[in-house]
């Protein structure tokens, strides 16, 4: 951390405490584990692949996760000007459904571990939003077959 | 590589298992709360402490504060954010292991310094967020670094925050309402509002960033700057 964040900005001293991160050290958790090496490639790396896997992070943390957020987002000021913006209104929860899904209708979240696992792959993909170039695509596969199977 | 370091992850796979073996047979896993083992020094969980498959129709199971998930119901089960596994469900990306997440009975731990007696002696949720989205050297920094899904999280874990703290209002409003019956500014709001008021009012303390009665307070406070000092020619805000 900066200097400038030590709590008692009054004092001038070498030896600053923290507290915005653990409260000068009350606050002790575990670290977190280095991640499986396809993550650190991906997070570390600068070719194709890790761009793409950067700017849909989102979008496959979806695809892996268990539970749907609640809050409405709003997705009116990406409009391409200025940095991303993730605005979320409404009351917020977090939400899991049944482990099969009704009939009829396609596996989401939770269920995509479970249900009509030979067709996994289709079905993660399926959840997309947005239309992907062929190109794209193959790497999205070929992502999903590395994380996955 | 997810279904084999999540423990999440292994816990559903093995539904999954159960399904292609029995599928007419009834069965709901439950996710479970508590942990065993002390939460300053273990956050890898096992597949055994994350969920537990229960099979047959047994009705009377006590579901507590763990969450049960149906094989097959109308509509979404809401987690609790207090619920152990509430970050790590939501982003196994961020928390490949399945670490855990904010527990409630997280412990300070003791620092040196003769310290007068705390009356918080326990982790407080913002506390745990804020650990967690330092950047450290000691960490590889999958939190930090996922650039829109980090902001994701932290406006997630923000309202996570918030309404951990309204539901503390909700359930202290005895303690709270005294306070404020009392207090001079209020006398206003409540010749409006009793006579209307039909059922219960959750009263929002000042003490609320951004509810009614901390706006008031703060444009109180700024008239009176102005009545002493003269009105202003400049209005700067800062967020």
């Amino acid at each position: 951390m900066w200097y400038q964040e030590r709590p008692d900005k009054s004092v001038t001293t070498t030896n600053k405490g923290f507290s915005l991160c653990c409260l000068k050290g009350k606050v002790h958790l575990p670290l977190l584990e280095r991640p499986p090496d396809l993550l650190v490639n991906l997070l570390n790396g600068s070719d194709q692949r890790s761009k793409h896997y950067f700017e849909n992070m989102r979008a496959y943390n979806n695809m892996f996760s268990f539970t749907s957020i609640g809050g409405k987002i709003d997705n009116s000021m990406n409009d391409g000007v200025g940095p991303p913006t993730f605005i979320l209104t409404g009351q917020n929860y977090h939400r899991i459904g049944s482990l099969l899904p009704g009939s009829g209708l396609r596996p989401k979240f939770a269920q995509l571990y479970i249900y009509d696992t030979n067709n996994e792959l289709e079905n993660c993909v399926g959840h997309f939003r947005y239309q992907f170039t062929n190109f794209k695509l193959i790497l999205l596969t070929m992502f999903v077959i590395t994380y996955v199977l | 590589m997810i279904d084999e370091d999540n423990p999440l992850a292994k816990s559903f796979r093995r539904v999954r298992d159960l399904v292609t073996q029995q599928p007419s047979s009834n069965f709901r896993l439950k996710l479970l709360r508590n942990r065993s083992k002390d939460a300053r020094m273990y956050n890898f969980p096992t597949t055994d402490e994350v969920a537990a498959l229960i099979i047959g129709d047994d009705d009377s199971i006590e579901e507590g504060r763990d969450i049960i998930v149906e094989k097959e119901s109308e509509g979404l089960t809401r987690l609790q954010e207090t619920h152990t596994t509430f970050i790590p469900i939501q982003y196994p990306l961020m928390f490949p292991y399945g670490e855990d997440g904010y527990q409630e009975d997280i412990q300070y731990r003791e620092v040196e310094e003769g310290e007068s007696e705390r009356k918080q002696k326990r982790v407080s949720m913002r506390e745990f967020i804020a650990f967690r989205i330092q950047e450290r050297s000691l960490e590889f920094g999958n939190v930090v670094n996922t650039m829109r899904l980090f902001q994701q999280f932290v406006v997630d874990t923000y309202t996570m925050i918030e309404s951990q703290r309204l539901s503390y209002i909700r359930f202290h409003q005895a303690e709270i309402r005294s306070d404020v019956l009392n207090g001079l500014q209020d006398a206003v709001i409540r010749g409006e509002t009793v006579a209307t008021s039909v059922g219960r009012r959750i009263i929002l303390p000042p003490s609320f960033t951004g509810g009614m009665r901390y706006m008031f307070n703060k444009s109180q406070n700024a008239m009176a700057v102005c009545k002493t000092f003269g009105y202003p020619d400049l209005f700067i805000t800062i967020t």
